[in-house]
């Protein structure tokens, strides 16, 4: 196990982690350094920030009204 | 629940045997059929169809050829599973879509880029940090303007704007992953690419969201402060 990890090496895990399990050695590797380091820990913080405002997003995308009105029309028309 | 007609249509309203009232009934009846049949799916087809297409226009386009293609096939009446059955017609519709976009491309996969054969983060990441490894940049502090964002209608837009400004294959896998919350092995395997292959297209997804987001909406509220 690597007892310091690099900022750089961190970030390559953290990315990993919201997509992926990461091994246990790893997230140890990766807690440690996020305990020491603010810089990183705002970084993880922030990206995780982000998958959570598109999802919220994302999730409630609708069709528009208007679209939704033209699509019934074009099919009752056809 | 699909519209349960429990005859065949052409089989007991042909304009033969039909008086004028009757037909306006039924066509009432099919009008509101529709209706609700679009309603009941259009969200989640759109939804969808924006995955991967990035824009809401042609979204939209798609969606309606998916119904009108539904409609028109001679199978489609007392389908049980038809939101299903109406996905199934909708991906054939984004495969065209994608083949006429892009037309010179070999492979038509949803994530046709030369980004799908990188294998490594590469001058992105590296550029990121100084050769001992430490930041290159400052991670830029947002304070707490994050806390209000989210029911800010102009962050919305923003949102909206930078998720556009995505290259195809990099838009598809990060809404896939986080709207869809697919699995990586799901997409590796429906999308025909590489673990690797979409951690990279992940990587460099979020870390361009986010600096359009920094550039347009952090930057803005921190000198507001």
């Amino acid at each position: 196990m690597r007892w310091m990890l690099k900022c750089r090496e961190n970030t390559i895990l953290v990315t990993k982690s919201l997509d992926q399990r990461l091994t246990l050695v790893e997230r140890v590797e990766m807690k440690m350094h996020l305990a020491m380091c603010d810089v990183c820990r705002r970084y993880a913080k922030q990206l995780h920030w982000l998958d959570y405002a598109f999802k919220k997003k994302i999730s409630a995308e609708k069709l528009q009204p208007e679209a939704m009105e033209r699509i019934c029309k074009q099919l009752e028309n056809r | 629940m699909f519209p349960h007609w429990s005859h065949s249509p052409r089989e007991d309203y042909s304009k033969n045997s039909f008086d004028q009232y009757s037909r306006a009934l039924y066509l009432s009846y099919m009008e509101n059929s529709i209706r609700s049949w679009v309603e009941q799916h259009g969200d989640m087809l759109f939804r969808y169809a924006l995955a991967r297409v990035g824009n809401r226009s042609d979204a939209e386009d798609l969606v309606q050829e998916t119904f009108l293609a539904a409609i028109k096939s001679s199978d489609f009446a007392g389908r049980s599973a038809a939101s299903t059955y109406l996905v199934g017609i909708l991906r054939h519709k984004i495969m065209d879509h994608f083949r006429k976009v892009y037309r010179h491309r070999e492979q038509h996969t949803e994530f046709n880029s030369n980004d799908s054969a990188d294998t490594s983060e590469g001058e992105l990441f590296s550029s990121m940090f100084t050769p001992k490894g430490t930041w290159a940049e400052p991670v830029a502090d947002w304070g707490r303007t994050a806390e209000h964002a989210l029911l800010d209608a102009e962050f919305n837009r923003i949102l909206d704007k930078c998720l556009e400004k995505l290259p195809d294959p990099q838009r598809s896998a990060f809404v896939l992953r986080t709207m869809e919350e697919q699995s990586t092995e799901d997409i590796c395997k429906n999308c025909n690419v590489t673990t690797t292959n979409l951690g990279v297209l992940l990587f460099r997804a979020r870390t361009q969201l986010k600096k359009c987001i920094e550039g347009n909406w952090f930057a803005s509220k921190a000198v507001a402060q």
